[in-house]
């Protein structure tokens, strides 16, 4: 049966023909200055979130994105075009080496327009890790629930109650087979078609992305956009941020036009994610006298496991990610052996074919059985133990910033722990045929032999496969300039009037897909700026839940 | 030409080249190769944005081994070729600068006569080498100590299939069918934004 999708209004058109204040750098023909109260750098996760609310407190919003702004009707679920269009450097960006593949939104809602939907609220035993070891002092699990609760109801955060697809299903079926504890995953979409193409942008709007949500709602109340508006480095006038210079962008995404976009304003927030917001700190020479900008960089470092069923799976089809295991993510204790969630991957073609490290007659053969193929992965909670510690940004020659990520020994362990896992797993599940992503290491039918090649597998770069989707941490908060960025309201610690709000402030990794740490930490962040910028002086927090 | 290959081939050549140990020694060969050829300053072919001649002449030869079993064999295959290649300029050029100017850098150095001998053990260059010659290059490269062969092994079977897997021609063979998308018409009244 052919999947059709076809009478779907687009939000964005509509709002943009209704005459929301939306522009496009990339087509400015000369140079421009501009003023607001607030400039927020980026459009994910942090940045939409921030744009709502401050704008709903009655300040001057301009929001600038580096991508362009896509929306339903151009989302032909297509993995060439949203790699091209609505991913960091087309689907290429990877670590300095080349080893770590990153896959990372760059388009309006940033990566909340690509992600998978997952929805988790920061996990206690990582907040409880900020306050005991980071000294964290205000975000104990029982001050963010209302910043969760008012975030979940924002972007339509539930329980997803249609049965798993077959690709999470095997996820499921071997935990339960081995005893072993999994879950649900929450899922922020409203009215979801369960056709698997979240990851190439939400053809049907059902997911509550920023893109569907805050963005619209900043606009409507006011707000300005501007897409292609790539942030060059903040102004600064002595220790004070008086807003920023961006170069517009033309459709290529990296070539400059010549024409800038200078936004002055009263506060400048940076919300453009782990590795760009060090990049425009960096780019700026913005005070960084214990080299904290870019310090601290996790990523969850992801490993990925194959196998063959005798029947379909067709992972491709439904909600990429609805079951999870964190059977041995908490075992040892936060600050104990580096723990990984599990979950399962999207199974669409070229995305798969990238990944399998193989050529010629065994990935064509393995590509045949797509249909038939389960992927699973780990996600290693990294940066809570010194043996698997996070990474550094780096700016390039060029001025691009760009991930040092090297795998350590907890790092190692942890992966070797997440391939025995899947691969039990999988044959749990009756897998006819188990393959661990790492170059070389084998495809086994037997769990016993494949355990033993597993316990010799040499891991390291280039050989074992290990990609992030999830990047957090290089402006991270905490109390002591020494050793944080930012302090405990996102403002920075050497600079006034900047503030960093998205998943680069967390001291760790989250142990979880961010998405949700990110709404809940920026709600309040935003909520206590617009406390101190707003005409009225008060947020209507209401007005945005 | 609308992208910046000066500025891409003059980024440093660390992305690539200075994974391992073998770097420096990788480095200083490729630093002659430029030299010697010119390829630096090389302009892409008529009709990619990214791909110069000498990056498909390797392509060309390495792309039905790569995608042996899936690749046509008939009269076909020239034509799926010349559309793998497309692909791949398209991915590569959407991916920046940085990314392709290391990729540059892995073609200068396959292009090169004394790496291929020594590196790819590959003694007839690229359109002359059998298909055994070729996927006996790939399978040193994939299983070498050397991080930096196995990184090279890992790109190109990447960029190869990938592009192919972009292609919808190769959905039939999978079992995959990707959905209809209809855009619907833009509404400029009456519909509360």
């Amino acid at each position: 049966m052919k999947i059709a999708v076809q009478g779907v209004p687009d939000p964005i058109q509509n709002g943009i023909a209704q005459g929301w204040k939306v522009f496009h750098a990339g087509l400015l023909t000369s140079s421009e200055i501009i003023e607001c109260d607030v400039v927020i750098v980026g459009t994910g996760a942090g940045g939409g979130t921030a744009a709502e609310i401050l704008t709903k407190a009655g300040l001057s919003v301009v929001m600038l994105e580096e991508g362009p702004l896509r929306s339903s009707n151009d989302f032909r679920m297509s993995e060439g075009e949203a790699f091209r269009d609505l991913y960091q450097e087309g689907g290429g960006r990877t670590s300095n080496d080349g080893a770590l593949t990153i896959l990372q939104g760059r388009a309006v809602g940033g990566s909340t327009t690509v992600n998978w939907t997952s929805s988790f609220r920061t996990p206690e035993q990582t907040l409880q890790h900020w306050q005991s070891v980071h000294g964290l002092q205000t975000f104990s699990p029982e001050a963010m629930a209302p910043w969760f609760d008012m975030a979940e109801r924002r972007v339509n955060i539930g329980p997803w109650q249609v049965p798993p697809n077959a690709n999470n299903d095997v996820l499921r079926a071997g935990c339960e087979q081995l005893g072993w504890s999994w879950d649900s995953i929450p899922r922020n979409v409203s009215g979801c078609w369960n056709l698997g193409y979240c990851g190439v942008g939400c053809p049907t709007n059902a997911k509550q992305s920023m893109l569907v949500t805050t963005i619209p709602g900043a606009l409507t109340a006011g707000a300005r956009l501007y897409q292609r508006a790539k942030v060059r480095e903040i102004i600064m006038e002595g220790d004070t941020v008086m807003g920023v210079v961006a170069d517009g962008m033309p459709e290529n995404g990296f070539t400059r036009t010549g024409h800038t976009l200078t936004v002055r304003a009263r506060h400048t927030i940076l919300a453009g994610g782990a590795i760009n917001n060090p990049g425009i700190l960096l780019r700026s020479k913005a005070p960084n006298p214990h080299r904290q900008v870019g310090a601290n960089t996790t990523i969850h470092p992801t490993v990925a496991n194959f196998a063959v069923f005798d029947k379909d799976i067709h992972g491709w089809h439904g909600a990429p990610q609805s079951i999870y295991s964190d059977h041995f993510q908490w075992q040892d204790g936060a600050a104990g052996a580096t723990g990984f969630k599990l979950e399962v991957l999207p199974m669409l073609p070229a995305f798969i074919a990238s990944l399998l490290g193989t050529h010629g007659a065994a990935h064509a053969e393995e590509m045949s059985q797509l249909g038939q193929l389960n992927g699973m992965i780990a996600l290693v909670r990294d940066g809570f133990t010194e043996d698997a510690m996070g990474g550094t940004v780096e700016l390039r020659k060029n001025g691009s910033p760009v991930l040092n990520y090297d795998l350590k020994s907890g790092h190692v362990d942890a992966i070797r722990r997440a391939f025995l896992a899947m691969s039990e797993i999988q044959f749990a599940a009756g897998a006819r045929q188990v393959r661990p992503a790492q170059l070389g290491g084998g495809t086994f039918t037997s769990w016993n032999e494949c355990q033993q090649a597993i316990n010799n597998f040499s891991i390291e770069k280039f050989r074992t496969l290990v990609g992030s989707a999830h990047l957090m941490g290089g402006c991270v908060m905490g109390n002591n300039p020494k050793t944080s960025l930012v302090n405990e309201q996102g403002r920075y610690h050497l600079l006034d009037r900047l503030s960093i709000m998205d998943g680069s402030l967390f001291p760790t990794s989250i142990g979880a897909n961010p998405q949700l740490s990110i709404y809940g930490l920026v709600s309040k962040l935003a909520s206590q700026l617009a406390n101190e910028l707003a005409p009225n002086g008060a947020v209507n927090v209401s007005a945005v839940s | 030409m609308q992208v910046d290959h000066q500025q891409a081939a003059g980024l440093s050549r660390r992305s690539f080249l200075k994974t391992s140990a073998m770097g420096g020694m990788l480095l200083a060969t490729g630093s002659s190769a430029a030299v010697l050829t010119g390829c630096a300053k090389v302009e892409p072919k008529t009709g990619y944005d990214y791909l110069r001649a000498q990056d498909i002449a390797v392509l060309s030869a390495l792309i039905p081994v790569v995608l042996a079993g899936v690749f046509p064999t008939d009269d076909t295959a020239e034509q799926a070729k010349a559309d793998v290649l497309r692909s791949i300029d398209q991915f590569i050029y959407a991916t920046g600068p940085s990314s392709m100017a290391a990729i540059q850098e892995l073609f200068d150095l396959l292009s090169m006569p004394p790496a291929r001998w020594t590196l790819c053990r590959l003694w007839k260059d690229w359109p002359d080498a059998s298909p055994a010659e070729l996927e006996a290059f790939l399978q040193r490269w994939k299983g070498s100590s050397v991080g930096l062969l196995r990184a090279g092994y890992g790109g190109l079977a990447k960029i190869i299939t990938a592009a192919w897997y972009l292609l919808p021609q190769s959905y039939q063979a999978i079992g995959y069918s990707a959905p209809e998308h209809s855009p619907s018409p833009v509404i400029s009244q009456g519909v509360p934004a």
